[in-house]
């Protein structure tokens, strides 16, 4: 039997490729809201109003693969501003999380290299049959409550996301998902992401390894070192 | 000494909010000051009530930190 190499090369080749672009890449872009929370000090009106201004030239990426997700912000290029730290601030993004097994890993920029806090995944959504069309993907409406517990009390806010059971990974912006599709749209009390690019053949991919290295804290671990980062004397 | 609030017990947490409350005052003259030549002790007064000021709107102890953070090196950039 005469074996045609040549076939065999090219059927290999092909599972190769279509092995790396098994992958899901979706973009997100965000808006902030001005619900007044944040002007109602007109102290500080202005860094909030500013940062609004800024958080259009934000990109976020989110990785789906089979080890989970991986949400980061994208490098576009454009310069870094204090207007933009600030839109990041507000926007909720403390640095890349990933999402993986029943897991939400949260990087924690502000205390160094490779520290993340451990957070449960997203339960108790209320689904709604509210849909509408996004990317021409049919989306369905969930909701849910962001719970911010701090030294001046607790603060509860609304949850809405966008969901499309055609896209069927339970992953989305921020560390949300646990839904039966991908969340295409998300808002969390005034910060609004939304869908820029979906690739659903991506080779875009990421690694674990940085769990073997990393620090992770709890809530609490990582408030108590927020009070030693925070002290300082002159006062 | 002035400690950020974070965590810490409710005893410590009611004792700073009246230092906050004292500073407003004082933070007004330095928001003022700062649109001029603000002195590193300004900027650290401008932090510290940044970051109460996020606390006091619902903002988790991570996200006031890394903002009062960026106010504090912003306002740093402009003293001499």
């Amino acid at each position: 039997m005469k074996i045609n190499y040549k076939l065999i090369i090219l059927l290999f080749l092909a599972t190769i490729n279509y092995g790396q672009k098994s992958n899901i890449y979706v973009e997100y872009g965000v808006k902030l809201d001005d619900d007044g929370s944040f002007t109602k000090d007109k102290m500080f009106a202005d860094i909030f109003l500013n940062a609004s201004k800024e958080a259009n030239k934000l990109l976020f990426g989110l990785i789906v693969s089979e080890e989970g997700s991986k949400f980061y912000e994208v490098d576009n290029g454009i310069a870094k501003s204090h207007e933009m730290t600030m839109a990041k601030v507000y926007a909720k993004y403390m640095g890349v999380v990933y999402n993986i097994g029943n897991e939400i890993l949260k990087e924690s920029q502000l205390l160094g290299n490779n520290i993340y806090t451990k957070e449960k995944k997203v339960e108790n959504w209320i689904l709604t049959s509210e849909s509408k069309l996004i990317d021409n993907n049919l989306c369905y409406k969930a909701t849910n409550t962001y719970t911010v517990v701090n030294p001046k009390g607790t603060f509860k806010f609304p949850v809405t996301a966008w969901y499309c059971p055609k896209l069927p990974y339970s992953y989305g912006p921020s560390g949300y998902g646990n839904l039966p599709g991908l969340i295409l749209e998300l808002q969390i009390r005034n910060v609004n992401y939304g869908v820029k690019k979906i690739d659903v053949h991506s080779d875009m991919t990421f690694s674990t390894a940085f769990l073997k290295k990393a620090t992770i804290l709890t809530e609490e671990e990582l408030n108590k070192k927020l009070d030693d980062f925070n002290n300082f004397e002159g006062n | 000494m002035i400690a950020f609030v974070g965590s810490s017990m409710a005893s410590d947490i009611a004792e700073k909010e009246v230092a906050m409350e004292d500073s407003k005052e004082i933070m007004t003259e330095t928001i003022e000051s700062i649109l001029g030549k603000p002195t590193p002790l300004d900027c650290t007064k401008y932090k510290f009530y940044y970051y109460n000021h996020l606390i006091s709107q619902g903002a988790s102890p991570s996200e006031a930190s890394s903002g009062s953070y960026s106010v504090y090196f912003n306002c740093m950039g402009q003293t001499l």
